[in-house]
């Protein structure tokens, strides 16, 4: 088992935990705001499309809470009483964390308005889904410098991967919600919008990677690098296969193929289930949802904070990590937002 | 046999997020007195810390060998280089000093030392 993962006490499981649910439910939740402009056209699917948005911003809202009422118990020593310090949930709102937490929550309360038929609802869940997307630039990464070009590119790589991630249970939708050719047009219609995504998400992280690593040398000198080399690796692999899965199965739906309706939506269940085949016996490796799937992992990397790269290489780590003059391991903390 | 999805992206999102968290943790470079390691003729009137940033020190534990707490008295909060807490009669012992904080980026931070009294 790895040392990091040995090290991990309850708690600090318990943050990283209510940390990834919450990537993930904001993600979902602003992806799936944009996501409902493909579905537009369908009333009855848009009811569903809509209902996830809120459901995810519900969820995305408590464990923001989740969040705040953790760290203040990490600071006070691990007990359910430091929870509800009102001293330290004071200092862990006057940080990062209080900052991005009120412009997520704001974020993800608009979304909550979706299922309701108002009359500024889109354009509130609209805003809400940007607020959500901006407010992961206000921890780590983009708060280096040059500021404004990293919160911008974080902002808008956010944005791109929260609408492939929120894709996945939208087109599972559509394959049982509506009719055949009208699924085949969704599918159709996402993957002519991924690849403009996929370009948003190549140019911003390519921005990103050169402004915040700076040389070709770091990226096998520094941990940190070489997190983002995996994570490049990855997903053009990821987009390699989910090209040719576009040029095979969406044309046989399109073409109105009796079996491929059943077989798609076998392959999104798949996707969604984890790792087996497709009624037809194809591996399902080649779909884009794998991919959106699996870009919240890397994602997570992306956005580690900058100081950590900084720390990289640093030859007085040992002492930086050192709670005292010898070194000793303990000068460390739980994870970031 | 294969994990179901809630697990994997758990098991995804824990191994990105924590393993550079716990390896570039988020730390001034601090100095401690007594000094990691010392060995005291007698009780030490001040438990220091000094950080190269201010932190906010939330937490400071004092233990001694037998896992049994000491009080410390102490200012929680303010953002400081220089650190002092202030310990009651020790009897001799080992003893270990645990701190938590937040380091002047807003990420949490923590670290031990430990020391002897003859």
């Amino acid at each position: 088992m790895p040392q990091f993962l040995a090290d991990l006490d309850g708690l600090t499981a318990l943050m990283i935990a209510a940390k990834a649910g919450g990537y993930l439910c904001a993600l979902v939740a602003a992806g799936t705001v944009a996501f409902t402009a493909l579905a537009s056209r369908h009333a009855v699917m848009l009811i569903g499309v809509r209902r996830l948005a809120a459901l995810a911003a519900l969820v995305g809202l408590l464990l923001v809470g989740a969040q705040i009422a953790l760290r203040a118990a990490y600071l006070g020593g691990s007990t359910l009483s430091a929870a509800v310090d009102p001293m330290l949930l004071g200092l862990v709102m006057d940080g990062q964390l209080g900052t991005a937490s009120i412009v997520r929550s704001a974020g993800l309360a608009a979304i909550l308005l979706l299922p309701f038929d108002l009359k500024l609802t889109d354009l509130l869940a609209a805003a809400g889904g940007l607020a959500v997307a901006a407010s992961f630039a206000l921890v780590g990464h983009a708060l280096g410098e040059p500021r404004w070009a990293l919160s911008l590119l974080v902002t808008v790589h956010t944005a791109a991967i929260a609408y492939w991630v929120a894709a996945l249970p939208g087109l599972l939708l559509a394959t049982r919600q509506v009719p055949q050719l009208t699924a085949a047009g969704l599918f159709d219609a996402f993957g002519r919008s991924a690849l403009a995504v996929v370009a948003v998400l190549v140019v911003a992280g390519g921005l990103l990677a050169w402004l915040l690593i700076g040389s070709l040398q770091a990226l096998w000198t520094t941990d940190y690098a070489m997190l983002v080399v995996f994570k490049l690796v990855f997903v053009a692999g990821l987009l390699g296969l989910a090209a040719r899965n576009k040029l095979t199965l969406t044309p046989r739906v399109q073409a109105g193929d009796p079996g491929a309706l059943a077989a798609l939506r076998g392959v999104v269940r798949v996707e969604i289930a984890g790792g087996r085949r497709d009624p037809d016996g194809d591996r399902d490796v080649d779909h884009p949802d794998r991919a959106a799937r699996l870009i919240p992992l890397t994602q997570a990397a992306a956005l580690l904070p900058r100081a950590r790269l900084s720390a990289v290489g640093d030859g007085d780590r040992a002492a930086a990590d050192g709670g005292g003059h010898a070194g000793r391991p303990g000068c460390t903390g739980p994870p970031a937002m | 046999m294969k994990m179901s999805l809630l697990p994997r992206l758990t098991a995804g999102l824990a191994a990105l997020t924590l393993a550079p968290a716990l390896a570039f943790g988020h730390a001034s470079k601090t100095e401690t007195t007594p000094a990691d390691g010392a060995t005291l003729t007698s009780p030490p009137a001040a438990i220091e810390l000094t950080f190269d940033t201010p932190v906010r020190v939330t937490l400071v534990r004092l233990m001694d060998g037998a896992g049994e707490s000491y009080e410390v008295d102490y200012t929680r909060g303010q953002p400081v280089t220089a650190f002092t807490a202030t310990p009651g009669d020790l009897p001799p012992g080992e003893y270990t000093v645990e701190w938590r904080g937040l380091s002047h980026d807003g990420h949490p931070t923590s670290g031990s030392f430990s020391f002897t009294i003859d």
